[in-house]
């Protein structure tokens, strides 16, 4: 998770943009200027869109898209939010655009996106201890964060967009909602359940059954 | 407890743990886990899932992406900058801007023919149809011979300057003076040979001429502050006589890929036809004059990332350093190998004090700094599979450290301070041992680093330093103490 004192745009109701005069004189035609609001907000704009689309170089290339688009659109940038907030929506709303593509071209590593869990498998039973908590907590470093990359890009796309700005980003449910253009309550609600789903697709990834191969939703 | 309450229980969890229940719901959760083992061990795979994905490691950025940015963000075309405010071009007879168009294709095709490196003034020898050339007026016809520059190249602007200065707001520039790409196109088109590159260049796109002649001296001298429209309005280049008319004295043409001028490298006349549409090639282009136009090591570190993740011992040689290898093989071949030997060792020498000097050079700018005295710990346990020292030494480079340093460790002292964390583990007391990695790594880096330590490589972190605001000079390094142990 970044550095909570990495505030860019994360304090909404503080009315007052870092960024502000940078992005006057950028607004200006500075390039320089530009450059700085590239080099300030390109690590946000990157870990956003990977955890999103699940890889690096789409990744890569989206982020440079979303800067390309900030400078066409800057004219339009009227400052009512933080330019961090502003671009983090240009993120997001790209990484969107990039899904849509890839559902609609039948992209081979994202075709189970949605993919429901625990259709194919039976609910774990109650009465023994939770087999999912023990064998996660033996996983470590690598094994570890594999498993949550490799969940993550199979949750629901509105689910991962909002784990991965409030888990990963830190970012405020305000300034979620802001971004997402949908009520607070709407940003709370697809984060829990988000946080659900993704708890129950790792105990049936950890839980061991018999006979069941494959994570579950796949073909 | 029923089946339906503890789904519903699992739904809220995640709520429950935020705070985000209301307090009615909160305490009938909290009453529903007193009494349900099942439940709570969901809620603790709650708690570790959303603890396990809040670790996943927020990566360093990859260099490219302002080298993208960069390599996108091209000066707007000149028939862009002609729509939008521009409102003074509305109403600007078609007519008078053909003229005008083709007047100025007439004296750059005139201008590729003299080996002059001045500016000149269109002489008036048609090329090819100039219906309007009594209809243009002097300033407009003033940009319309650039002659090849070895000088750095003048716009034509700055003539027309001369005779009209260009006022400082964007709104005011000439039109004519931003109509030379199709000019060029025409001249191909009537079987022209391209002409000057650096006419082109400089011409009359007044903002890119300006814009290249500002670009290029920040280069060199430090960060820009001037805006665009400011460059736009005085690009810095010495203006041309207006009226010294200069001899055309017909010489070979230009071939594509000549350069002309001695300063500022322009391309090809060629390039600028790359397609049928100006639009491209005057993108190709500016394009290629910034790469051109970039000398690597005059960037200040804190705009180019390579120069902030390059690798301790970066092994490109510096120009100095290259002379100074070629003079040694060149001699080596004459040299018995004793002193071959000698003079290699002593050309490598010199190569890495080049390589020093940049790195002075590059703080005597205002490059990289350390301002920590004492360094900042970071103590991970290296399982049996994980990787190499080299290998972490590599990952160190990798995100920019500079200075690299490996000192093995005494392994008792390893072994008994600790302990704990390898008898939880099941490591072996005997295999103790380990190694302290030195090096300077940039300030902005080191988080993702850390976690990239933390979730690869078969490393378990035990100590890191304290969270740290956000430097807020991105060129900061840190001294970072790296302690593996085995």
């Amino acid at each position: 998770m970044t550095d909570p004192t990495d505030a860019v745009g994360r304090d909404p109701a503080a009315g007052i943009d870092p960024d502000g005069e940078t992005v006057r004189r950028a607004r200006a035609g500075d390039r320089e200027a530009f450059e700085q609001l590239v080099l300030k907000h390109q690590r946000r704009a990157f870990n956003v869109a990977y955890r999103i689309l699940g890889d690096y170089e789409e990744a890569l290339d989206l982020t440079q898209e979303v800067f390309m688009q900030a400078h066409r659109s800057l004219a339009q940038f009227r400052g009512d939010a933080p330019f961090g907030s502003w671009l983090l929506a240009i993120a997001v709303n790209q990484c969107r655009n990039r899904l849509k593509h890839w559902k609609r071209r039948a992209h081979a590593k994202h075709e189970s996106l949605s993919a429901p869990i625990g259709e194919d498998c039976p609910e774990p039973q109650r009465d023994l201890p939770d087999p999912g908590t023990t064998a996660l907590e033996a996983l470590e470093g690598r094994q570890l964060e594999e498993l949550m990359r490799e969940e993550l890009k199979h949750l629901d796309e509105e689910y991962r967009t909002v784990l991965v700005l409030r888990e990963l980003q830190g970012v405020a449910y305000e300034e979620i909602a802001r971004v997402l253009q949908v009520p607070v309550g709407t940003v709370k609600s697809r984060l829990h359940r988000g946080r659900t789903e993704l708890r129950e697709r790792v105990r049936l990834r950890l839980t061991p059954r018999s006979g069941a191969e494959g994570r579950p939703g796949h073909g | 407890m029923g089946e339906l309450d503890c789904r519903k229980m699992r739904e809220s969890l995640s709520a429950y743990l935020e705070g985000d229940l209301d307090p009615a719901a909160a305490a009938a959760t909290r009453a529903h886990l007193e009494g349900c083992a099942a439940c709570r061990a969901e809620l603790e795979l709650e708690r570790l899932t959303i603890g396990a994905f809040r670790r996943l490691p927020d990566l360093p950025p990859p260099a490219g992406i302002l080298a993208g940015v960069r390599a996108r963000l091209q000066p707007e075309p000149w028939y862009r900058r002609l729509a939008g405010p521009r409102r003074w071009l509305i109403g600007v007879p078609a007519g008078a801007v053909a003229t005008v168009l083709v007047v100025i294709g007439v004296s750059l095709f005139q201008a590729r023919f003299t080996e002059t490196e001045k500016m000149g003034v269109p002489t008036q020898q048609p090329t090819y149809p100039q219906p309007a050339a009594t209809a243009v007026p002097a300033k407009t016809a003033v940009p319309a011979a650039p002659a090849v520059p070895t000088e750095p190249p003048v716009p034509i602007a700055p003539q027309a300057r001369t005779a009209s200065p260009v006022p400082k707001t964007p709104s005011v520039r000439p039109a004519p003076v931003a109509a030379v790409a199709p000019e060029r196109k025409d001249d191909r088109l009537a079987g022209a040979a391209p002409a000057a590159a650096p006419a082109p260049a400089s011409a009359p796109i007044t903002s890119a001429g300006g814009y290249r002649a500002a670009e290029q001296a920040p280069l060199a001298a430090g960060p820009r502050s001037e805006s665009m429209a400011d460059r736009v309005a005085a690009p810095g280049a010495p203006p041309a006589p207006a009226e010294s008319p200069v001899p055309v004295v017909p010489t070979k043409p230009l071939v594509v890929g000549q350069v002309e001028s001695k300063v500022d490298k322009p391309l090809p006349p060629a390039a600028m036809f790359a397609d049928e549409s100006g639009k491209d090639a005057n993108e190709q282009f500016q394009r290629q004059k910034e790469v051109a136009a970039r000398p690597a090591p005059a960037l200040p570190p804190a705009i180019d990332d390579r120069v902030a993740r390059q690798p301790a011992r970066a092994p490109a040689p510096r120009d100095g350093a290259v002379a100074a290898l070629e003079e040694s093989d060149a001699k080596a071949r004459s040299v018995p190998a004793p002193q071959m030997k000698m003079k290699k060792e002593a050309a490598a020498e010199s190569s890495r004090d080049a390589d020093r000097q940049d790195e002075v050079r590059r703080i005597a700018v205002g490059g990289e700094r350390s301002t920590i005295s004492r360094p900042l710990r970071v103590v991970c346990l290296l399982a049996p599979d994980g990787g190499t020292i080299d290998d972490l030494k590599r990952l160190l480079e990798r995100a920019g450290a500079h200075e690299v340093r490996i000192e093995a460790l005494d392994p008792r002292a390893v072994l008994e301070a600790y302990a704990p964390h390898r008898d939880k583990r099941g490591l072996p007391r005997e295999a103790a041992g380990g190694w302290d990695l030195n090096a300077r790594v940039p300030a902005q880096a080191l988080d993702g680093l850390i976690e990239e330590l933390a979730s690869r490589h078969g490393l378990h972190l035990l100590e890191r330093p304290a969270a740290r605001p956000a430097p807020e000079d991105p060129t900061e390094r840190l001294d970072v103490r790296l302690t593996v142990l085995q």
